[in-house]
């Protein structure tokens, strides 16, 4: 099957207005009689549900969480990205468009990224229409800050909490819809298949989590909009519910994935603090404005600090080594996520992690506490001030800037971020990775959709900050509406899809069997042990650095695994009631296949590119060292006859608005 | 909104309990201003206090606020009657181990029981002294010492009526023969508290009396700022006034109010 | 963080097989607990322990596990969330117990929350609450009026997100001896009232939302203030004052 991105041609601002002119559009009166699948309730589900229905489709809405309110796009802190130029420093449309595009390493679809970067003005305007409280300056206008890996302000944000914010905007908008009865909520429900009839995707098959019941739901298009699957390695950022299976059972029935290896890993993150840990916890990266990161500079050090011997404080400025100031002068602490994450996996295999695991280093306030403490007291006028007064006044402004960060840290931790350097390690974030979608959004089977972090999306190899917030909305409210009808318009004489069609049967049977075999399995090991194998061989040998022979044999690992899983996993209670092992089981069962295709998509990839750094693909002071001669394309996966057999499909990205550079932030 | 809404939204009768609450507040001045004159001793103290008690049974504006109080009373009851049986209903099954006292005070989460505790003590209050007074044909009038009895207009002889009820200790009238005769509530209160009078029972009364107060205390700690709260009335500004307010409220209203059959039955001797 | 001598702990936990089902409380054992642990690690262990024995592991509702999703949702040791201030149940961590401990982990109980299984619960009823106002009618166009053209004073949009911060858990509902949603809807009836987007709908908003919430058999308010004190989010009792007025005036207004 060839890959046909559908991307309009044309000068690249014109696009996308000239693509939506030339598009099918679907009359009122015959949207009525069309349904639409969304599943997810994510910003990119809930938006796609609440404007689909705005329109008047008949929309209906899949979450495995009990409220469609709960969906992980709630967790994200920093911001949302928008090309509005507020702050009157210079920003627009281009200039976002080419950061998304440098940020990414150059592995995005220009005209992707372009729309993405023009509709980011109407997702704010949308946002505050709805009531999303942004942060205001005093005059009463919206306030911007700046990210890591770009020179402008143009991120709106609502404290840490701009996810939240955002998503329940899209939560409300949704739920006035379902109030009107236009969409119909399916809580508590877990897509499992995809049904295809007549190569179309019609349906799909949901399991009520509640009662354990199977159910058959049919449509004109599906949309999936089901978020990453940085849960593939365990422990990540993500929610513990957060899973690929739906994506993956569209990749099953055809959907190719592109770029599985992709993955973002975020460099501020609390560190694992034993084998129970279920999951990580993201330290905002606003802190790296303020924070220094340091390991000591000796073995002997790091060896005291480990055995309690000695406190991080006690050390002298002359016994640490600030990694990333010395490496990159001019970036220093604030180079981009995938450099700093690198760097401190750097330190941190050299042994200098500072704790029992061996995997933290320092991230030092006290550099800015009394920065700041004296500026403070040179503003009050305070003469000769003391140490303490001076650090007091320094907490003070620290805690105003990112007091909910700290409190959160101190109650994970126990320990005062204050008044002892915090630990943090690198952690998986986002997939950057997902269903291969063209320009109208369609994956590679007909009528079957992917938003969101879904999708493989406009973020390339590396995604910069605040712009998944963008790239959710945008699919949702602004992308989708649209494109959808230009496939939609060929069905306003389909009528209902029946659901008592013989694929509908197959396809529940299939899901059927499926779970019965893991509840019937009867074999000694729990789900999570299993996932946690899997997290380790991800971690270990797809993670941050990755090379041939460890890609080699994380391919075998995983295989062993899978048969494990297969022969010997343990899932209590039945299939026809609330089990929550149950669904773990399926989940992971998708992730461990999901995984072999990430390690071969890795190993196929030689170069390094973004979140993706290869050992053998690197410049000699140890950077990322891109190929573009060999691999400026969009590596296309589909599943084969099993998952250990995935064939390539090639997308070529060719760039005639952007000039190809090799980033560098020494 | 119609009547019926109003009554079933949860809100208005969160309203209507703060409003009556707040009436009720002063309704307890009032009540207790004239208490206040129990205080003074001797003649003068009784003839005041039974002209006080004869102004507030006879002025017909009075009445009219003594009857609303008694509706509003009523309202209050009724309501919150109707919120604790919603209340009890919205959590049909109980915590098998619950530790309310970590995040509520003993006062908010006893407004029913200490309520409830309060009307048992109004109607007893209302059988000790209101009650007779208004029923009891042979409720004591005031007598000063030559046997004179007294009148809202002034002073008369009774001394060929107090021939026909000799015998017994205390000189007790017919209420309706004698007309505009001037009850005697200051003695009977009086005695009601009286160690010498009525010993062990004046005690039990008092202690009675001084506990009823302790469960106005802590209905009003928490009730007077909670109406406030009702009410819509929540400013940074103000509350730590309204709060203030309604503690030196809950505090000085009852401990006057216990204050008097204590010193009664003190200094009665 | 060194992990120290494990605690030992005594569970009475709330089995129950299904809705239909009467439940009751279960004790458990379990052993070697790091202080370093959440909460929910802890029962993740403890579930690992049951899976081992063949005994059926239980249900507990939880999802971002960083006190953001508002799915968790433990009434523990006679408190929703446990005995920290101002965290979710996933963010508690084994420090504050001791070893030898006793604990209590009940689901989050009111009628509206009718308990699906052992802790899990049933909290459509609020969904259904923001179904019937929680929103400002703005379908998504993109030409609305630019953001900056409706300026809003700092201090009503700060108030505004500090009530919007509510992560909907229903420990209010769970706190209150009266299982009144009363903190929950005036969040969000708060927010959307302070701000220049929601005035057009203020009054059948407020109306509306009220009238589910009674519909939906939550309590009445005694102002008691155990669910600002329980609150996660620290959302404040300013919401239910403002939510009352808001209730007066639309009331008033009207004309039904």
């Amino acid at each position: 099957m060839a890959l046909d991105s559908k991307c309009p041609t044309g000068p690249i601002d014109e696009q996308w207005t000239n693509h939506k002119n030339n598009i099918n559009v679907v009359n009122p009166a015959n949207k009525r009689l069309i349904d639409v699948i969304v599943v997810g309730t994510g910003l990119a589900g809930g938006s796609a549900a609440a404007s689909l229905a705005e329109l008047g489709y008949k929309v209906k809405s899949f979450c495995f969480q009990d409220s469609p309110r709960r969906a992980h796009s709630i967790a994200a802190q920093g911001g949302i990205n928008a090309a509005k130029n507020y702050q009157n420093d210079g920003d627009s449309v281009y200039r976002l468009f080419y950061d998304t595009v440098k940020g990414g390493d150059y592995r995005a679809r220009e005209s992707n990224v372009y729309r993405l970067a023009e509709v980011s003005t109407n997702i704010i305007d949308q946002c505050v229409a709805q009531g999303v409280p942004f942060a205001r300056e005093y005059g009463g206008l919206l306030d911007n800050r700046s990210f890591g890996g770009v020179l402008v302000s143009r991120t709106f944000y609502a404290k840490g909490q701009t996810g939240q914010q955002l998503l329940l905007g899209a939560y409300s908008a949704m739920s006035r819809q379902i109030g009107k009865g236009k969409i119909e909520m399916f809580n508590r429900h877990e897509m499992l298949e995809l049904v295809i009839v007549e190569g179309k995707a019609r349906g799909i098959i949901a399991r009520n989590l509640v009662t354990g019941e199977i159910e058959r739901h049919s449509a004109h298009a599906v949309v999936l909009a089901t978020g990453g699957y940085g849960n593939v390695f365990y422990l990540s950022t993500n929610a513990m519910g957060s899973n690929a299976t739906a994506s993956w059972r569209a990749h099953r029935k055809g959907a190719f994935f592109a770029n599985p290896c992709y993955t973002q890993i975020h460099p501020t993150c609390i560190p694992r603090s034993g084998d129970y840990q279920s999951k990580l916890t993201l330290m905002s990266e606003s802190l790296r404005n303020d924070g220094r990161i340091w390991v000591p500079k000796s073995i002997e050090n790091v060896e005291a600090i480990r055995t309690g011997k000695k406190k991080p404080t006690e050390l002298t400025e002359e016994e640490r080594d600030y990694y990333l100031e010395r490496r990159y002068p001019s970036f220093g602490n604030l180079v981009p996520r995938d450099v700093a994450s690198r760097a401190a996996k750097e330190r941190c295999d050299a042994g200098f992690g500072v704790n029992e695991t061996g995997e933290a280093v320092y991230l030092d306030f006290s550099a800015a506490i009394l920065r700041y403490g004296k500026e403070v007291a040179t503003v009050e006028g305070i003469s000769n001030p003391s140490e303490n007064k001076i650090k007091a006044l320094g907490e003070k402004v620290i805690e105003n800037k990112y007091g909910n960060l700290f409190q959160m840290y101190e109650k994970i931790t126990d320990d005062n971020p204050y008044k002892t350097p915090m630990q943090i390690y690198p952690a998986v974030h986002y997939t950057m990775g997902g269903l291969w979608v063209d320009y109208n959004l369609m994956t590679s089977i007909a009528g079957c959709y992917a938003a969101g972090e879904a999708n493989f999306s406009d973020h390339g190899a590396n995604r910069l900050g605040a712009s998944a917030l963008m790239q959710g909305l945008a699919d949702g409210y602004f992308v989708l509406p649209y494109t959808i009808g230009d496939y939609l318009a060929n069905d306003i004489r389909t009528g209902a899809i029946s659901t008592d069609s013989v694929e509908f049967e197959e396809a529940e049977n299939a899901v059927q069997k499926r779970l019965e075999k893991l509840i019937n399995n009867n074999g000694s090991k729990s789900v999570d042990y299993f996932h946690k194998q899997l997290g380790k061989v991800m971690w270990e040998k797809c993670g941050m650095a990755r090379n041939e022979g460890d890609l080699k044999s994380a391919i075998a690992e995983i295989q062993q695994i899978r048969e494990d899983f297969e022969k010997n996993v343990k899932v209590p209670g039945g299939m026809f009631e609330f089990n929550p092992e149950l669904e773990k089981a399926a989940r992971v069962a998708d992730f461990i296949e999901l995984g072999e295709l990430f390690a071969h998509d890795a190993l196929h990839r030689e170069e390094s590119c973004g979140g993706h750094f290869r050992d053998e693909s690197q410049t000699e002071d140890g950077e990322a060292k891109r190929d573009d001669d060999n691999f400026a394309f969009v590596s296309a996966w589909e599943f084969g006859v099993s998952p250990s057999e995935p064939k390539l499909h090639k997308e070529e990205l060719k760039f005639s608005n952007i000039e190809l550079k090799q980033r560098s932030y020494k | 909104m119609s009547i019926s809404a109003i009554l079933k939204s949860s809100i208005a009768k969160k309203w209507l309990m703060a409003l009556t609450g707040l009436f009720l507040c002063l309704f307890l001045v009032g009540h207790l201003l004239g208490n206040l004159q129990l205080f003074i001793g001797g003649w003068d103290g009784t003839v005041k206090f039974n002209e006080y008690a004869e102004f507030m049974s006879s002025n017909p504006i009075v009445q009219t606020v003594a009857w609303i109080t008694k509706i509003l009373i009523g309202v209050h009851v009724v309501l919150a009657l109707l919120l604790v049986i919603n209340n009890r209903s919205a959590r049909s099954t109980n915590y098998t181990y619950n530790r309310p006292d970590k995040n509520a005070k003993f006062s908010s989460r006893t407004m029913g029981w200490m309520g409830t505790l309060l009307l048992v003590f109004i109607v007893v209050h209302l059988i000790n002294f209101w009650a007779p007074m208004h029923y009891d044909n042979e409720f004591p009038v005031q007598l000063n010492e030559a046997g004179n009895y007294y009148t809202a207009d002034g002073i008369e002889q009774v001394n060929s009526y107090l021939q026909k009820v000799e015998g017994k200790q205390h000189v007790f009238i017919n209420k309706t023969d004698m007309g505009l005769a001037m009850r005697d509530l200051a003695k009977v209160t009086k005695d009601f508290f009286s160690k010498t009078e009525n010993g062990v029972t004046a005690l039990l009364m008092m202690i009675l009396y001084a506990i009823a107060m302790l469960a106005v205390a802590f209905h009003l700690s928490h009730g007077f700022a909670s109406a406030f709260q009702s009410l819509g009335i929540n400013h940074k500004r103000y509350n730590g006034m309204i709060k203030l307010a309604g503690m030196a409220f809950s505090f000085v209203v009852p401990f006057v109010f216990a204050a008097i059959p204590i010193y009664l039955y003190v200094t009665q001797a | 963080m060194a992990t120290t001598k494990g605690m030992n702990l005594t569970l009475k936990i709330w089995r129950q097989k299904d809705a239909n089902s009467k439940g009751k409380i279960e004790t458990y054992r379990i052993k070697d607990i790091s202080e370093h642990m959440s909460f929910l690690e802890m029962m993740d262990v403890l579930n690992e322990q049951l899976i081992s024995e063949n005994k059926e592991p239980v249900a507990f509702d939880h999802d971002c596990r960083e006190g953001i999703c508002g799915s968790c949702s433990l009434h523990i040791n006679g408190e929703p969330h446990g005995p920290d201030r101002g965290v979710t149940t996933c963010q508690l961590h084994m420090r504050k117990f001791n070893s030898g401990d006793t604990i209590y982990i009940e689901p989050f109980r009111a009628k509206a929350f009718p308990v699906i299984k052992d802790l899990v619960v049933d909290r459509s009823a609020f969904d259904r609450i923001i179904q019937s106002g929680g929103f400002v009618s703005v379908n998504t166009s993109g030409n609305t009026q630019d953001a900056n053209a409706l300026p809003i004073p700092k201090a009503d949009a700060d108030k505004a997100f500090d009530a919007a911060t509510c992560i909907g858990c229903g420990a209010c509902v769970a706190s209150c001896k009266n299982a009144s949603a009363m903190l929950f809807v005036s969040a969000k009836v708060s927010q959307l009232s302070l701000l220049p987007q929601g005035q057009v709908e203020r009054e059948e908003r407020v109306l509306n939302m009220v009238n589910q919430m009674d519909d939906e058999g939550f309590g009445n308010c005694t102002n008691t203030g155990a669910c600002e004190v329980e609150c996660p989010k620290g959302i404040s009792l300013e919401n239910i004052a403002r939510m009352n007025r808001e209730f007066l005036k639309a009331t008033i207004h009207s004309e039904e």
